[in-house]
């Protein structure tokens, strides 16, 4: 049956390839859209049910963050907005954020460690928890590994990253304890903050007031503004998009459809005088379809159960690396099953319009 | 029987109303050894693709059997070419990405015969014509005569009533012509009609009926001892 499949080598195994590129581009396409819904369901389920914002400007200097926890017994405080740390081994600012305070389950997903400040050992030490795309940049000693954050060395106490989404990837979170001299001294710079209360267990108003306080009492010249976030904010699936490079993909499925028929089509009169003496001897035209049908199901099944390999292989692979791997749903199975046929029939109409033709000029 | 009665076909009356045939009117009884002579361009080719199904009268009518051909649908002709001819070609017209083997199956899976019975059928017919080492082997392997003998094996597989064949010998030497003509005769001699298209005198000299074509018409029709 294969060397039947094979009989026109060149024209398919350029086939093969084309239907490979194909396949890629619809696997492309559909990972990026997967990736893009896991993200926002990411972010979505990361935001708490209570959540109190305030945006502070303060201009006095003064260091807002250390004592903005104090007193607090209920929820979480997280310091966020334009927080920057310097990193030696990535080599440029990065935003990372500082928890404030921690008296309930935190979002973060961790792949290994805990959040700073969870741990009564973290207590007076420099301690850091880094996305997955982060912790590669920790030097490792002693089977510990650290980081060099405004020029003083912390420890990584945890490694934030899902199997999902690379939405906690790029995460730096800090502990306003938990924190070296230097980089407090720095934020005394920094103008504007925002600072999150938030809880799943309980109201906010109790913690709002206890940080309002605090704030105040830190620098009482300083500018609160609080709200009650009641929306999800906005959804991360079209900036996802744009980044990945959805168009590109799909400007690639479409130029190797175009290709398909292109190679349909020389199939057809490679084909030619086939079809018109299997028309001649009895064949009808049905049947002459039916069996080009066939050979083009074929191969395109062959060139799955290639790219499936493949495919399992790299993901494999990347599980390995990053812990990760793409997740399927019922909507791209059958996304793929459908673009599979769509492809085959696309490819077909050229070659049935063909066969059509009067095969007695054809022998001639 | 095949019967045509003032048969007319003019390819595109819109392009060119020049007729390739002009009121051809001729019968062939069964078992028939008939060669159709003529020169380039006389219609010999055009009369047989008529009489074969693979072409349609323009006006008049063909008759096969009590079957009035000229009338048939599409699918009907389709399947009467099916039942009753087989063709060989001048170049073989063989598939050249198929075995030998391959190519004389396909009229018997155009007729939906069995798997099984099909090799039995392929292997008696390669044997009675001597091919059957050459089974396996596609068109560019093989000689010009051993090509020609594929062609009548898979003319012959769906016992055809009717053997057309237009310039058989065309494509061969002097030697393999003859043998191949000579097939031919033998199949004519077990009861089939045959019917060839030549230019060559000296292959239409050994059949029993030469029928002269030019510019569309009979010239002469005239039957040898």
């Amino acid at each position: 049956m294969i060397h039947k499949i094979f009989r026109y080598h060149l024209v398919s195994v350029y086939f093969i390839i084309s239907q490979m590129v194909i396949l890629m581009s619809v696997f492309n396409v559909l990972h990026i859209f997967n990736k893009a819904y896991a993200k926002e369901r990411e972010r979505l389920e990361a935001i708490a049910d209570n959540r109190i914002e305030l945006t502070v400007d303060t201009v006095n200097g003064q260091d807002m963050l250390t004592g903005a926890g104090k007193g607090v017994t209920k929820g979480n405080v997280v310091a966020e907005g334009k927080l920057t740390c310097e990193v030696a081994e990535i080599g440029s600012l990065n935003r990372c954020e500082v928890i404030l305070s921690i008296n309930e389950a935190t979002p973060y997903k961790m792949i290994s460690g805990h959040i700073p400040g969870e741990s009564p050992d973290d207590t007076g030490k420099r301690c850091v928890a880094l996305g997955r795309n982060k912790v590669g940049y920790a030097k490792e000693r002693d089977g510990i590994k650290y980081l060099t954050i405004n020029q003083e060395e912390y420890e990584v106490v945890g490694i934030i990253g899902s199997e999902n989404s690379d939405f906690w990837d790029y995460k730096i979170v800090l502990n306003s304890d938990c924190m070296g001299d230097k980089l407090k001294n720095s934020y005394k710079s920094v103008n504007n903050y925002t600072i999150t209360i938030y809880s799943n267990l309980s109201s906010v108003q109790e913690t709002f007031e206890q940080v309002y306080q605090n704030l105040l009492s830190a620098d009482s010249y300083s500018n609160i503004v609080a709200v009650d976030k009641r929306q999800k904010g906005e959804s991360t699936v079209k900036a996802t998009l744009q980044r990945e490079n959805l168009r590109t993909n799909v400007l690639v499925y479409v130029f190797c459809i175009i290709n398909s028929i292109i190679i349909s089509m020389f199939w057809v009169v490679q084909r030619k005088k086939e079809v018109a003496i299997k028309r001649v001897f009895g064949y009808s035209n049905i049947r002459i379809v039916s069996d080009l049908a066939r050979d083009l199901l074929l191969l395109m099944i062959i060139t799955f159960v290639f790219y499936l390999t493949g495919y399992a292989i790299v993901q494999f692979i990347i599980y390995l690396n990053t812990g990760m791997y793409d997740h399927w749903n019922l909507t791209s199975v059958l996304a793929v099953i459908g673009m599979f046929f769509l492809t085959m029939i696309i490819t077909l109409v050229t070659p049935v319009i063909e066969i059509y033709k009067n095969a007695s000029e054809i022998i001639k | 029987m095949i019967r045509l009665d003032k048969v007319t076909k003019i390819y595109d009356i819109k392009v060119d109303d020049r007729k390739a045939l002009d009121e051809v009117s001729l019968t062939i009884e069964d078992g028939e050894f008939v060669s159709i002579m003529g020169p380039s361009g006389s219609g010999k080719s055009t009369l047989l693709n008529i009489i074969g199904g693979m072409d349609s009268v323009t006006d008049g009518d063909y008759y096969f059997n009590d079957c009035r051909v000229s009338s048939l649908t599409a699918r009907n002709l389709h399947d009467f070419r099916k039942q009753h001819i087989g063709f060989v070609f001048q170049h073989f017209a063989l598939m050249d990405h198929y075995t030998a083997y391959e190519n004389i199956e396909i009229p018997l899976i155009a007729s939906k015969v069995k798997k099984k019975e099909r090799k039995k059928i392929i292997s008696e017919k390669l044997e009675s014509l001597g091919i059957l080492e050459i089974k396996d082997k596609i068109p560019g392997k093989m000689s010009g005569g051993q090509q020609q003998r594929v062609a009548i094996a898979r003319a012959l597989v769906t016992n055809a009533d009717v053997i057309l064949a237009d310039e058989p010998t065309g494509a061969l030497d002097q030697k393999t012509g003859q043998e191949v003509l000579g097939l031919l005769e033998q199949i004519n001699k077990s009861g089939k009609t045959v019917i060839i298209v030549t230019h060559d005198p000296s292959i239409a000299s050994k059949t029993n009926r030469i029928i002269s074509i030019e510019d569309g018409r009979i010239k002469s029709d005239s039957k040898q001892i």
